[in-house]
């Protein structure tokens, strides 16, 4: 269930992101407290003996006292000087008053004098103490807490209280206690410690406070600095047993909430504002185009050149005004207009539209450039040299542009660095767009253009019925109608503007995807200062009393599992620090990645590694026997353990064993066994017992170990031999009257030296965290001669190895890591322990080495290290490849279309002039006969009713050169087969169109027309 | 997330810009038979008024010039949803957003005593709180933990990323 909570917490971290993040609740909390009174205390006796002090102190309150009561034993010197000693002690009383218990917490300090002998008389010359009376309290609320992702408190809200209790005070007070025993080891100031002889100054309680707030002991003098750190490590202390040994795994639901930061789609402020104004005032021009529209109902029929037909049947005026226009320029038409106002009669009462030409007053005509006799054809903007020349080359150049941008951004990791400045970032992405629709609105022009003309082309070419070209209008078509029509009527030109048309609008969607903004990585190096060096524990003479408080608490604390390994190690590994945090360590070697997210630094590091190996559970051999009796070969190992009488002995040994024999025939060993001895205590199913190289366990084979070549060479290198005896080695197992099942960890001190690759991450607030450390280890040489640096005794005596750093004393319990011992009886329990020893010894070694190598004198030649600095998350503007592709395709397409249209569509000699006034279309419908066939009433006709009225339902309509009826020419829209030549030239010769433009051929199915180029009324009968 | 935003974006003003190019383009072509429907106009204001073929830019200096508030409304509005097209490619970007939402936890633990036994504690509580107290060593109380308190855990049920 613990492990299963953990996965989804960090499932939980991994989704909820962010500096600060947070997450709130209304859950159970829990507090403890002391609630303390000041007392006194009287220095009750004072005696000594051989060794020691014994001074007797009776603390008291107003309803309760200790009485006299043993509160230290310092050692005793025998010269008469004067000697202040600082005491210490916490006494748990049961006041016989109120039948209530009582902590009478006494610290003191008193100046004594010895006599110069043991048989003399002891003076007291001062005795100042603090006397604090405590009882635990603790309590359980409900109240909103504030975590981070992981847990971390940030905030408690207000508690309510809940009417539910725990336990008693007194339990909790006795399990901070148990814990106090455990942990008393790791406090350097452990009362163990001071004196060999079992002397002390303190009990657990008073060291654990130096321990932890390393005060000198006068300040707890101070009744409020004793009170205050005391209620500090009970409290802190409780919440942590409550923490760990008081939840039980439940599933509610309360109320809360999270605050986080996530990386999210967000809009940009400025770009936001501008298309938040763009469409405001979108808006504004949408309302007051509804209200000032120009399209209503009676109007929308006018805008097609049959419509206009109608309207110019209907209004004698401007026929005649228009009368011979047809192949004049719209300036010619300009100057006969002028001086007239023109008015629109009849829309507004339904009548019949007709255009009213009134003389207003008379201006004078401007000079027409051309001369009425010589004809001009106007050509679209589209359609001139500059455009065809920007048409074409553009989208190729952009093709061009494309691809050598996306080339170098695949090749340098992006175009640029993402800008810090945002507005730059901004031209990123708005020039290309820009560049984009720069392209979009080239080529809608050039469509624009063909579906303007393309009646006229239509019409220009051959006769075609009138619902076709007369009686719709393609500008206000969208593309994909225009390309099905262009589809249909086999009007390629239309169809490819069509396309293009469609395509324009792409452009300007896709390259929205274009540039990415996108984290590459980005290195740099740089020549770091070191602030120290570690130097070779070879020849060096360092041991237990160089161990200092920190250190041996993080020791402690990781190989429990918990903390972060102390600046200037990792793992197994020691190694010199920087001179100051890594970040300001690369800001101090000039770095330019300002937000990098870790650095690699090339150093020389002592690896503190311990070697541990299963041994083979088959290969024990072993005797089991009583105390007292003798094993069959007459050896009486079990006298030599501890003695009890009821205990069994094990003598055991391993075919691993250089030193293994085994000569006389045994249950279990068929030869005599010569092995080590462990006791089995009376009434007991296990057993365990450690060893500390001993010389009866000379290894015979290291080929099997991990790394088992790099030890052998190691081994011999130290030893000059391929024998060694294993630093340490454990055996347990069960065991039952006659038989034992065995399984052993031998372990070696592998001390290595060479270089590393510190990896310090700079994403988190805490930059001094290494991440990692990878080694070189092919440069990594054994250490030797070590022997004198150990973090426990300088000798080798078993009494003051490791165990007396450990909780507890015990290097077993400290190994198993509370697991129960019949986990380890398997083979996978027997490698995690290995493991686990392994891991206790690496980090002891490492911790100590950590204080005891590190030293400042070091060469100039190493006060620098190599290191690279690493942004992983270096912002980049990328081209991206499939946006590339896709505008290139578009791009290429659009060009293709665009040179289908300038092929196919030829606008010379196609009009006269702009078609796009109503004085423009008038004059080509002004001079046409079929205006007399519209009949009467045909003003009041939709556009539907229009199209099956005689003659545009009946006729076919071309464009071109008609007779005029007085020996001349003119140029216009009628009914029939006009001459589609270009006209005549400078000496009045008609110049010919071309083949194919006047075959009768064209005229489509369903309509009929006389194929008479002269005639220009040709009415045909109801055929249709 | 972020092409996906830019091309819905652009997507949305491309169709507002069709439909706009219509509305557009039966603007300048009516405008001149609306003139004349409302009153007697000279030539250039009716007859040879053309609106339809000229750029953007004439017909808005044109429009302004005669007063023809639809036609200066409908280019204005063509040259807006130009530029907001243009504009909106840069509207969208990944970065660091705070968040703050009201949600229910769920508490996966209790505080109860009944099963506690004193004498079953081991080193770790002193030695973690004495550590930390020391300030020597750059750690943290454990989760769930602090100088004062120890609480429930708890998990919230996050909407982001639509996981929990």
């Amino acid at each position: 269930m613990v492990s299963s909570n953990d996965r989804y917490q960090e499932h939980l971290l991994m989704t909820c992101v962010g500096p600060d993040a947070s997450k709130s609740g209304n859950v159970e909390i829990f507090q403890a407290d002391l609630n303390c009174n000041t007392g006194r205390a009287n220095l009750t006796s004072l005696t000594f003996d051989e060794y020691h002090w014994q001074i007797f102190v009776n603390a008291m309150d107003d309803d309760c006292a200790t009485g006299s009561a043993l509160v230290a034993a310092p050692g005793v010197d025998y010269t008469g000087r004067i000697d202040t000693y600082p005491i210490g002690r916490v006494i748990l009383e049961q006041c016989p008053g109120t039948n209530q218990s009582k902590l009478f917490v006494v610290f003191g300090q008193v100046s004594v004098s010895a006599p110069l002998i043991n048989n003399g008389i002891g003076i007291v010359h001062s005795f100042n103490s603090t006397v604090l009376i405590c009882t635990p309290d603790h309590a359980l609320q409900e109240a909103l807490v504030t975590t981070d992702f992981a847990g971390t408190l940030i905030d408690i809200g207000v508690p309510k209280t809940l009417n539910r209790s725990l336990i008693s005070p007194w339990d909790l007070w006795s399990a901070f206690n148990t814990s106090l025993v455990a942990a008393a080891p790791t406090f350097l100031e452990d009362p163990d410690s001071v004196d060999t002889h079992g002397g002390y100054s303190y009990d657990n309680f008073i060291s654990a406070l130096l321990a932890t707030w390393s005060r000198q002991s006068a300040d707890y003098l101070n009744p409020d600095t004793l009170m205050r750190d005391l209620r500090q490590l009970y409290t802190a202390s409780a919440s942590q047993i409550a923490n760990r040994y008081m939840k039980v795994d439940s599933m509610t639901v309360a109320s809360g909430s999270y605050k986080t930061t996530q990386t999210r789609v967000t809009l940009r402020g400025t770009a936001f504002a501008i298309t938040e104004v763009g469409l405001t005032m979108l808006i504004i021009c949408t309302c007051l185009v509804l209200i000032f529209s120009p399209c209503s109902s009676s109007l929308s029929t006018t805008a097609t050149l049959a419509s206009l037909a109608v309207t110019i049947h209907g209004t004698d005026q401007l026929k005649s005004e228009l009368c011979g226009s047809g192949k004049l320029p719209l300036s010619h038409i300009r100057n006969s207009l002028s001086g007239k106002s023109i008015s629109l009669n009849g829309h507004d009462t339904n009548k019949s539209n007709s255009i009213q030409l009134h003389k207003s007053k008379a201006i004078r005509p401007t000079s027409s450039a051309t001369a009425a006799g010589v004809i001009t054809w106007w050509i679209p903007v589209a359609f001139s040299m500059y455009v065809k020349i920007a048409v074409f080359t553009l989208p190729l150049a952009i093709v061009a542009c494309l691809e050598t941008t996306y080339r170098i951004s695949r090749k340098g990791h992006g175009l640029d660095d993402a800008p810090v400045n945002q507005y730059w970032h901004y031209a990123w992405t708005w020039i290309p767009a820009s560049t984009m629709t720069l392209v979009s609105l080239l080529y809608s022009s050039v469509s624009w253009s063909v579906a303007l003309l393309e009646h006229y082309s239509t019409l220009r070419a051959r006769s075609v019925a009138a619902q076709r070209v007369l009686g719709q209008w393609s500008l206000s078509k969208p593309s994909i109608q225009l390309s099905y029509q262009g589809l249909r009527y086999k009007r390629y030109a239309l169809l490819t503007a069509g396309v293009s048309g469609l395509l324009a609008p792409l452009l300007t969607i896709i390259v929205s995807g274009l540039i990415l903004v996108q984290p590459v990585q980005k290195r740099e190096g740089l020549f770091i200062a070191l602030a120290d060096h570690v130097s070779s524990p070879a020849g060096q003479v360092h041991y237990r009393d160089n161990w200092n408080q920190p250190s041996l608490r993080a020791a402690n604390l990781l190989y429990q599992g918990y903390g972060s390994y102390p600046k200037g190690t990792f793992k197994n590994f020691v190694f010199p620090n920087l001179e100051s945090d890594a970040r300001n360590a690369t800001i101090s070697a000039g770095a330019k990645l300002l937000n990098a997210s870790y650095i690699d630094i090339d150093v020389g590091v002592i690896m503190a590694n311990v070697t541990c190996q299963v041994m083979d559970p088959d290969g024990f051999r072993y005797t089991v026997g009583f105390n007292g009796s003798n094993d069959p070969a007459g050896f009486d190992y079990g006298l030599w353990m501890d003695g009890v009488s009821g205990d069994s002995w094990l003598n055991l040994t391993h075919v691993d064993f250089a030193s293994y024999q085994c000569g006389i025939a045994d249950a279990h060993c068929d030869e005599r066994t010569v092995s080590l001895g462990v006791d089995l205590k009376a009434n007991s199913t296990r057993f365990s017992a450690q060893m500390f190289q001993p010389m009866d366990l000379q290894w015979a084979n290291l080929s099997a170990w991990p790394n088992g070549d790099t030890l052998q060479q190691a081994v011999a290198a130290r030893n000059g031999t391929s024998y060694f005896n294993p630093n340490v080695t454990l055996f347990y197992g069960t065991w039952h009257a006659t038989s034992a099942r065995i399984h052993g960890i031998a372990c070696y001190y592998n001390i290595g030296q060479g270089r590393v690759n510190v990896t310090y991450g700079l994403s988190t607030n805490n930059s001094a965290l290494v991440t990692s450390v990878q080694p070189f280890l092919q440069d990594f040489v054994p250490v030797l001669n070590y022997s004198q640096a150990l973090p426990w005794s300088k000798d080798d005596n078993e009494d003051y190895q490791l165990e007396v750093l450990l909780p507890g004393g015990d290097l077993w319990q400290t190994a198993l890591n509370n697991t129960p011992e019949a986990f380890y009886d398997t083979p996978t329990g027997s490698a995690q322990l290995a493991t686990q020893v392994s891991d206790l010894y690496s980090h002891y070694f490492t911790q100590f080495y950590n204080i005891v190598l590190r030293s400042q004198n070091f060469t100039v030649n190493t006060t620098h290290t190599n290191a690279t600095l690493v942004d992983e998350n270096w912002q980049r503007m990328t081209q991206s490849p499939v946006s590339t592709r896709i505008l290139q395709a578009l791009l290429l397409a659009m060009w293709l279309c665009a040179c289908t249209i300038y092929w196919l569509f030829d606008v010379s000699n196609l009009i006269t002039k702009n078609p796009c006034s109503i004085a423009a279309q008038a004059s080509l419908l002004a001079d046409s006969k079929f205006l007399d066939m519209i009949p009467e009433g045909a003003e009041n006709a939709t556009l539907e009713e229009l199209m099956q009225m005689t003659p545009f339902k009946d006729h076919l309509f071309s464009m071109g050169w008609w007779d005029d009826g007085m020996g001349g020419r003119k140029f216009g829209i009628d009914v029939g087969m006009a001459d589609f030549d270009k006209g005549e030239d400078d000496e009045g010769k008609i110049e010919e169109s071309g083949n194919g433009r006047d075959e009768p051929g064209f005229i489509e199915d369903g309509m009929a027309g006389k194929v008479d180029a002269r005639v220009s009324v040709d009415i045909v009968g109801s055929r249709v | 997330m972020t092409l996906r935003n830019h091309y819905l974006t652009i997507i949305v003003l491309t169709i507002l810009a069709f439909y706009w190019k219509k509305l557009d383009y039966h603007t300048k072509a009516l405008m001149p038979w609306k003139l004349m429907s409302e009153k007697p106009q000279s030539a250039d204001q009716s007859l040879l008024l053309d609106y339809v073929s000229a750029n953007p830019l004439v017909v808005l200096s044109r429009a302004i010039r005669y007063g023809h508030v639809p036609i200066i409304n409908a280019t204005i509005g063509s040259l807006i949803v130009i530029l907001i097209t243009v504009f909106s490619t840069g509207l969208f970007v990944l970065q660091p957003t705070s968040i703050l939402e009201n949600t229910t936890v769920s508490v996966l633990n209790t505080f109860d005593g009944s099963r506690f036994n004193a004498s079953a504690v081991d080193s770790f509580p002193v030695l973690v709180v004495s550590s930390i107290l020391s300030g020597n060593l750059s750690i943290d109380y454990p989760p769930g933990t602090g100088v004062d308190y120890a609480v429930d855990t708890f998990i919230v049920h996050t909407a982001l990323d639509g996981q929990f």
